[in-house]
């Protein structure tokens, strides 16, 4: 449901690949190493980041091509020469021989005293400049952007319902259109925002047309909702096929009060979505140039969220650690909690946001104070089933004794929260875990059922065991033929926010081409192997659709492989097999080339197999070369806009 | 006073040959370090061609780059395996890289099996990576330099250093688990 969900059970991704980088003094006594130390999950994470730099740092390169050195040779041989040949000088006598500069004199001495004077006064002047550039130079938190181009929004803290003026400074490669589009996303209150695993990808709203005005920028104006809390924005041409952001991020605007005060509803809307959309929170807030929780310390400071959502208190490590208690995280915590906790009644937000913090000072025991409180005072509220599984994890990692009686009385009441709250998001959540390791067989049926429910199509498209797919269930099925009807268009008034938005239109089609073979998988296990055939090619043709040098896709081909060898058809899945062979680079397919030892048996031709191998590099190579080409004019294109 | 090495009044020399544009100096070094030049020229640029053209780079301006060149022969490695990183990072900076692999989104890769067939190489995974992402990936965990360089290297800031290698970890990671 949120980002806060995630830190709450577990460190983020990017917490865990910066403490795979530190000395392990540091790491073991960081927050993140103190967790991972009890928690396998992040310990194979951290594993797994490790051996990505051993398996790269031990894959073999290969080695200089024979005739480089002569190549090498030949023109080194030619710089030599070309540096040896005598320079030419004018001669003297010619008529517009003068003194080389090095030869001139450069500066006379003493220097005069008007140009003493005048060095003086330009001194002067160069410090009366620096001293106003300092005081003119932006501080605090800005909404333009620093590079080629430049949003700027007027007012800069608009009202729900209102209006706001926006004005761009194009980029080089949007300057010039006749009209750009602002798209976005607006946010929804805390708690309430969708989660999405690669939320850089979704597409944006149409938001306002800016035309372009006197001075080369570009204005547009924006009706705002009634219900506005905080948008995300970005500026694309008119068809999509380029979008302009701030850096690696989107363009904020959070709402204000009529008053022109700060909203508190509209930055924990803005906090949730833009730390989920700028990729975790701590790399939102190293980085993005609104830093939300910032302002909620700044303007609410008495509200935890500000607090619970900084990554950065300015912790001392190694030997000053001690200090950690005086520099504000854990002092702020505990007079928090004393004026909280008596509170009779406390919002859903306050009670979340206190679970969070909690787990930031890595106080577990407090975090169940509050999660459990959030549970019964709020059973309604989406995050109070998340927050208590992480609790419950929490638990589980300190392995007490009598660990599954103390955790199976809990299910009921998951049970409850999840019926209260059916849109709670499951998915990375510790619940469905849990139930698997300590519920009943018909808990855990009934968890699973429900989680398959929630992941939707996108789990659906991605299974590619037999276990999984015979794992999916009737609705999933109906999920993967409903993705076939889609039609691949663009929409209507969507965008990318990040990238082209045709790009839309090849994930359609490559969406289309998973669900058929999924479909085609599901007909294989169930011994229709003819059936499978039809729909394995229909999925190819998908793929080929989708991507221009389709070189073939080691799942469908598989699949087809498989099928074909049901039907006694070994020479139909050798082609088959081999099709895959440019997705592996040339040296690197032995295991590749095993496996389809092992599936064809005696029909294994090792020169047939690897003449197949060699052409199937071949026509790929041709086909990305000739691609190569035409993306090469079209930079160049670019190019030359940007250069004018 | 001590007497310099033997070893080391031999490797002074020969900087001095290649400095004085002796081609069998030249061809002796490349012997010793054309591997290692080209080697980490392919990791960062992706594609033989490009690695070939820097590693020719590289050589043919030894001769004038070694005079730069104020330390043993022990650092003599890691000072010419600097240069070619440089010149590998120009190259994909003048946006001469020839990549030999098409790109393929990472959605697509990520159709899950549990067969051998379906194994994708770290090489693989890398080389579906954005240039960005992999040139840090790589500086960082084969080439050995901690952020600032790489920063320095690149022209951007030490944090969004960072963001670009938790960035390519995460990326690799669901491509080879994706695939295994």
């Amino acid at each position: 449901m949120t980002t806060g969900f995630f830190s709450v059970l577990h460190p983020t991704f990017e917490s865990l690949s910066e403490y795979a980088d530190m000395p392990e003094l540091d790491a073991a006594r960081s927050r993140v190493g103190r967790h991972v130390a009890r928690c396998d999950d992040c310990r194979k994470i951290v594993d797994e980041i490790r051996r990505l730099g051993d398996e790269t740092r031990a894959s073999q390169v290969e080695g200089v091509p024979a005739g480089l050195w002569s190549r090498i040779a030949t023109a080194a041989t030619v710089a030599a020469q070309e540096q040896a040949k005598p320079r030419e000088t004018p001669s003297p006598e010619a008529p517009s021989w003068k003194p080389a500069p090095a030869l001139r004199p450069t500066r006379r001495w003493p220097i005069p005293a008007r140009k003493t004077t005048r060095i003086g006064l330009g001194l002067v002047i160069a410090a009366a400049a620096a001293i106003v550039a300092v005081l003119a130079w932006p501080t605090g938190q800005s909404l333009q952007a620093s590079g080629l181009s430049r949003l700027t929004f007027s007012p800069a803290r608009p009202v729900p319902g209102g209006t706001m003026t926006v004005r761009y400074q194009p980029s080089p490669w949007l300057k010039g259109a006749s009209r750009l589009v602002l798209v976005g996303t607006y946010a929804l209150p805390a708690g309430e925002n969708p989660t999405a695993w690669w939320r850089r990808e979704q597409m944006g709203d149409s938001i306002a047309t800016l035309l372009p005005a006197r001075d080369g920028a570009y204005e547009g104006r924006v009706r705002l909702p009634k219900d506005f809390l905080a948008m995300q924005i970005a500026v694309t041409d008119s068809v999509g096929d380029q979008a302009d952001t701030d850096g690696w991020f989107l363009w904020g605007v959070i709402a204000g009060e009529p008053t022109g005060a700060p909203s508190l509803r509209a930055l924990l809307a803005a906090q949730e979505t833009f730390a989920e959309t700028n990729w975790g929170e701590g790399a939102a807030q190293r980085n993005a140039r609104i830093n939300v929780p910032d302002s909620l310390k700044r303007y609410f400071p008495s509200h935890p969220a500000g607090w619970a959502f900084s990554r950065d208190y300015g912790v001392q490590k190694g030997a000053f650690s001690f200090l950690r208690f005086f520099q504000t995280a854990e002092r702020r915590y505990l007079s928090l909690h004393e004026k909280l906790w008596p509170a009779k009644s406390l919002d859903a937000e306050r009670l979340h946001d206190m679970v969070v913090f909690a787990w930031s000072i890595e106080e577990p025991a407090q975090a169940e104070l509050w999660a459990k409180r959030l549970a019964r005072e709020h059973p309604e509220d989406p995050r109070a089933l998340p927050d208590l599984a992480a609790v419950l994890h929490e638990v589980e990692l300190r392995q007490p004794k009598g660990l599954a009686d103390s955790i199976r009385p809990w299910f009921p009441l998951f049970d409850t929260l999840y019926r209260r709250s059916p849109t709670v998001a499951l998915r990375n959540s510790e619940v469905l875990s849990l139930v698997d390791r300590y519920a009943d067989s018909a808990t855990k049926a009934l968890w699973h059922e429900r989680f398959a429910q929630r992941r939707g199509v996108d789990y659906v498209l991605y299974v590619g065991s037999d276990a999984e797919v015979r794992g999916l269930t009737p609705s999933q099925i109906e999920l993967l033929r409903g993705e076939l009807g889609k039609e691949c268009i663009r929409s209507a008034g969507k965008f990318r926010l990040f990238g082209s938005s045709s790009d839309e239109i090849r994930r359609c089609r490559t969406a289309k081409a998973n669900a058929t073979r999924t479909l085609a998988h599901i007909a294989l296990l169930g011994g229709d192997a003819r059936g499978a055939l039809a729909l394995v090619d229909s999925s190819l043709g998908f793929r080929r659709q989708a991507q221009r040098c389709f070189y073939g896709w080691s799942g469908a081909d598989r699949i087809g492989a498989r099928a074909r060898l049901t039907l006694g058809d070994t020479a139909g899945a050798e082609r088959d097999l081999a099709a895959v062979a440019p997705f592996f680079s040339q040296g690197r397919d032995s295991a590749f080339t095993d496996s389809a030892r092992t599936a064809l048996g005696r029909h294994f031709d090792a020169g047939r197999w690897t003449a197949a191998l060699d052409s199937n590099r071949a026509v790929h190579r041709a086909c990305a070369d000739s691609a190569k080409v035409e993306r090469d004019s079209m930079e160049a294109v670019r190019k030359a806009r940007i250069r004018q | 006073m001590t007497a310099e090495p033997e070893p080391a009044i031999a490797f002074r020399t020969r900087l001095e040959r290649v400095q004085a544009n002796d081609m069998i100096a030249l061809g002796e070094l490349f012997t010793e370090f054309g591997g290692l030049v080209y080697r980490a020229a392919l990791r960062l640029t992706g594609s033989r061609s490009d690695a070939e053209d820097v590693t020719q780079e590289v050589f043919v301006r030894l001769p004038g780059a070694v005079r730069g060149f104020t330390g043993t022969a022990a650092s003599f490695p890691g000072w010419i395996r600097r240069v070619a990183v440089r010149q590998a990072l120009m190259q994909l900076r003048g946006g001469r890289r020839r990549r030999e692999v098409s790109v393929e989104g990472v959605a697509s890769l990520m159709a899950r099996t549990d067969h051998a067939l379906d194994r994708m190489s770290i090489d693989s995974a890398l080389d579906r990576l954005s240039d960005d992402h992999r040139t840090v990936f790589l500086l960082k965990e084969v080439e050995g330099y901690d952020h600032a360089e790489i920063a320095e290297l690149l022209g951007i800031s030490t944090a969004n250093s960072e963001v670009r290698l938790h960035r390519a970890r995460r990326q690799l990671r669901d491509l080879l688990r994706g695939s295994r």
